[in-house]
């Protein structure tokens, strides 16, 4: 066991190089990230842009600029001014050293922004997802074993409404409803926006809205499939035999079938868990949640290169790390399964 | 059983934290008012920023030597007096200015401000280490600055500097450093450009200081018990960032924010209709939104199309475009059609007129210019070549609504357009990155210029369409995108810029209308004014907001939360 989990992290170093120059090569073909000031009142001159682009070392041709990304350029000089005039050296590290580079933005490095977000992020995203499991496995369960009845056909009906809106209309619907005309018919209306003022008890009423929209969402996909495993599984051989043995329904339900339907469970949430991280891009924007989706669409506006790589790269090494978890949960679940 | 009863405690706390949560928060006894940014600022350190958000948070806690008001006069805040020649703070030849602080002036931790602060501040600007973004302009005049004594500070250019606010006050000096934090930064690492002060400030000379940032969500700004101008009535300002503009407008209309800026003139109506409360003022701000023409000749990398060469197509898809439904339809009415590229400025020639939509006009300068429907597809044409013109814009919802409209009227003169659009970082990209405007990869782009209202020496003119700073591959960094020259417009931008006589410089600015109306390198649209909407309920009388070029809050001293 240990020995294929050493292999398989092995395995993944040249996958991430081979991602990350990819991945690198996308952001690069963003455009001028000091472009965005062309329409402002105090924007930088030509001159100024020119230097800037040349210390930012963006006038590099692609190659050379992924190196830097990867090693630094702290033993080279950059030729600031274009002619020699001025030579700075540089300062990067780069990546292997633990430098994931300067936020083109707030010229910080870009791992202090993510350090900033990713806190948030998870606040949000791990009780909306746990609420979305839970709710999941309960309602799917229960609509799998009463299969057709009117609940089960409820719950399918209503499910479905969700999962077909765009989450925006339900974010913008949900804050018109509980934080305009709440206030306007003079009912205790929610929050609009932000994480409160630090208290939990804030924080709690704050997460109201995005972690209902996030789990109405979500919900429909799992119950379906939670639905679907159980039924297949419900009709198996070792299914009948456990009642004919005389075990009861709860027990039939939750050990052996439940158990056996959760394998296919295991790999959606392992593939699911490292997107946690990457927070909720649209619903974090309405509800003005400072977590990492945000972070990220904010930094493709401004082109923040070093910010995007540094999210990019957290992700793939997420996904890495969780798919050999998840491989290693099956043997718990199913004993029958042995990696070599 | 015991399921159950865990499961109603589980309930009951969470009823209990709701409620709690819910429960009004203790009164506030500080006076609060509540602003929502549509982005976080970038920087606290003006010299680092180009985003209006900064600079609008920044103008809360750092004070101007001194202000634009709304109505573009000079209001003195850290001086006594602006330098000007008659008062001798400007030398006879206009090259050396010579300002007094008022003495007494400290920064919010006690430290005192003198000339050093300021001598220091453009020390830091002439420092091309330092790697600012902005005040460039500054720092290619600059030949010293030198403190006389405690509040007394002189400057020495390599040339005439009229314009005392570029060089000085609140539009060209966006910032006073405080030398005491920068300088031990500035002395251990050759730069000031990574110093924590920038993101994390802790000392200021403005009315408010910054108590919490709160990154993503919120800054909390209390009131600056230091402050030259005496304490704000307003004792707290938050500023709460909503990069959703429909969620803002929402936490606006239930009362959770008080003050926005930064409303876009389409979403005015709706804005309006949401609650009674909400009022909007508008203030120009020296934008002026317009379509840039690609006269351009050379191959490299790409001419526009051929037909844009002849003026008379110019003028054409000016009678042909409909501006006035434009306005009126999209727009709110906010803001009205023009022909000056000074618009609503002081320097604005009230006689040059606005052409009038008039179709039958553009298709009788179309024929005379040989682009007719040969075929009858609906598209003139001349010599095999389809009048079929590129027209970019970037990616905001309201330039591609107005481009639907504009692609309608063209096509009923026979002109058919291609729409496209870009994001910022493509469409204003540089030469090396084939940013579409500077490699000309369009026959008509719509985007604003921007000019400075305290001055006839309008960037537009004396950059943006300079014979001089037409890109090439041995000119990459040129700012004239459209590819337009008339040497004589080049000699009067030269004259706003550098005359000493206000009544010349004036003049020139009128020729230069004239010769933009008559040769229409770029058809302006309508001037684009800042709109700013607020919850009339909460302040004490209307509020004076600042003009776009100067600082949004210069009144903010006078501005009272209601009880």
């Amino acid at each position: 066991m240990t020995q294929y989990i050493l292999r398989r992290l092995l395995q993944s170093i040249p996958l991430l190089f081979i991602i990350s120059f990819i991945l690198f090569a996308f952001t690069n073909a963003l455009g001028d990230p000091l472009a965005v000031f062309a329409e402002s009142r105090q924007r930088p001159s030509a001159a100024q842009r020119e230097q800037m682009i040349r210390r930012l070392g963006l006038d590099r041709p692609l190659m050379e600029q992924y190196v830097t990304w990867l090693v630094g350029n702290d033993w080279q000089l950059i030729d600031v001014n274009g002619d020699g005039s001025e030579m700075v050296p540089g300062t990067r590290m780069g990546v292997l050293r633990g430098d994931f580079g300067i936020s083109f933005v707030t010229r910080r490095p870009a791992w202090t922004r993510i350090d900033e977000r990713l806190p948030a992020t998870l606040t949000l995203m791990v009780p909306s997802y746990l609420i979305t499991l839970i709710l999941a496995i309960a309602v799917g369960v229960y609509s799998s074993i009463r299969q057709y009845t009117f609940v089960d056909n409820l719950i399918t009906g209503a499910s479905f409404f969700f999962y077909s809106m765009p989450i925006f209309f339900i974010a913008l619907m949900v804050i018109y409803i509980f934080g305009v005309q709440f206030t306007h018919w003079g009912l205790p209306a929610l929050p609009i926006g932000g994480t409160g003022d630090g208290s939990f008890g804030d924080l709690l009423v704050h997460m109201l809205m995005p972690v209902f929209c996030l789990v109405a969402i979500q919900l429909a996909g799992y119950v379906r499939f939670i639905r679907s495993s159980m039924l297949e599984v419900l009709g198996q051989d070792y299914v009948r035999t456990a009642h004919a043995k005389g075990i009861s329904e709860r027990n039939v339900v939750q050990r052996h079938a439940l158990k056996n339907a959760a394998l296919p469970l295991v790999t959606l949430v392992g593939l699911d868990l490292p997107f946690l991280l990457a927070g909720a891009v649209v619903t974090e924007r309405i509800f003005a949640w400072p977590g990492m989706g945000r972070l990220f669409i904010e930094s493709f506006e401004r082109a923040d290169i070093p910010v995007m790589m540094a999210i990019l790269m957290l992700l793939c090494a997420t996904v890495v790390i969780f798919q050999l978890l998840t491989d290693v949960v099956y043997t718990w679940f199913d004993p029958r399964i042995r990696y070599r | 059983m015991t399921r159950m009863k865990t499961a109603l405690g589980l309930l009951a706390i969470l009823a209990l934290t709701l409620v709690l949560g819910l429960a009004p928060v203790a009164a506030q006894d500080v006076p609060t008012l509540n602003v929502g940014f549509a982005q976080e600022p970038d920087s606290m350190n003006g010299f680092y920023t180009s985003m209006a958000f900064a600079q609008w948070a920044n103008d809360l806690v750092q004070a101007s030597l001194w202000d634009v008001s709304d109505t573009l006069g000079f209001v003195p805040v850290l001086v006594d007096e602006v330098p000007t020649v008659e008062n001798g703070g400007i030398s006879e030849d206009y090259m050396t200015y010579t300002i007094k602080l008022k003495s007494g002036l400290v920064w919010s931790d006690g430290e005192p401000l003198t000339s050093d602060d300021l001598v220091f501040t453009y020390q830091m600007i002439q420092d091309s280490a330092n790697n600012f973004l902005q005040a460039g302009s500054i720092a290619d005049s600059l030949v010293s600055a030198e403190a006389v004594d405690e509040t007394t500070f002189t400057l020495t250019f390599n040339s005439p500097k009229p314009f005392a606010e570029d060089q000085a006050g609140s539009p060209g000096l966006s910032t006073i450093l405080p030398a005491h934090i920068f300088r031990p930064v500035y002395e251990s690492e050759g730069s000031i450009e990574f110093a924590a002060e920038n993101l994390d400030p802790t000392v200021f000379s403005g009315p408010y200081v910054l108590s919490e940032w709160r990154r993503g969500e919120s800054m909390i700004f209390d009131a600056n018990p230091n402050y030259i101008g005496g304490a704000p009535k307003i004792g707290r300002v938050i500023i709460r960032f909503f990069p959703d503009t429909d969620a803002e407008y929402a936490a606006l209309a239930a009362g959770q924010l008080d003050f926005v800026p930064n409303v876009s003139e389409g979403d005015i109506p709706r804005l309006v209709e949401s609650s009674p409360d909400l009022k909007i003022v508008t203030v120009f701000g020296g934008y002026i939104e317009s379509l840039w023409l690609n006269v351009r000749t050379e191959e490299n990398p790409r001419a526009g199309h051929p037909a844009l060469q002849d003026v008379r197509v110019r003028q054409a898809i000016r009678y042909a475009l409909d501006r006035n439904a434009v306005t009126t339809e999209l727009l709110a009415g906010a803001t009205s059609p023009t022909d000056s590229i000074y618009a609503s400025s002081p320097f604005e020639l009230d006689t040059l007129g606005v052409t009038e939509y008039d179709p039958a006009a553009a298709e009788a300068l179309l024929d005379e210019a040989g682009w007719v429907d040969s075929d009858g597809d609906g598209v003139r044409d001349k010599d095999g070549v389809k009048l079929e013109l590129r027209y970019s814009t970037t990616t905001a919802g309201w330039r591609n609504n107005i481009q639907a409209v504009l692609q309608q009227q063209l096509a009923a003169v026979g002109i058919s357009v291609i729409l496209e659009s870009y994001p910022a970082s493509e469409f204003f990209g540089a030469w090396a990155n084939n940013g579409i405007n500077a490699v000309g990869e369009y026959d008509i782009a719509q985007y604003a210029n921007n000019t400075a209202l305290t001055n006839p020496a309008n960037v537009t003119v004396y950059e943006a369409l300079a014979c001089d700073q037409i890109p090439s591959e041995d000119n990459q960094g040129g700012q004239n995108f459209t590819g337009f020259c008339n040497e004589d417009m080049d000699a009067a931008a030269q004259v706003t810029l550098n005359s000493l006589d206000p009544d010349e410089r004036l003049q020139a600015a009128y020729t230069i209308q004239e010769i933009m109306k008559e040769n229409a390198p770029l058809i302006n649209l309508f001037p684009r004014g800042d709109n700013y909407a607020y919850n009339t309920t909460r302040f004490t009388g209307d509020i004076t907001i600042g003009s776009g070029v100067g600082n949004l809050w210069f009144d903010i001293l006078n501005w009272e939360l209601s009880s």
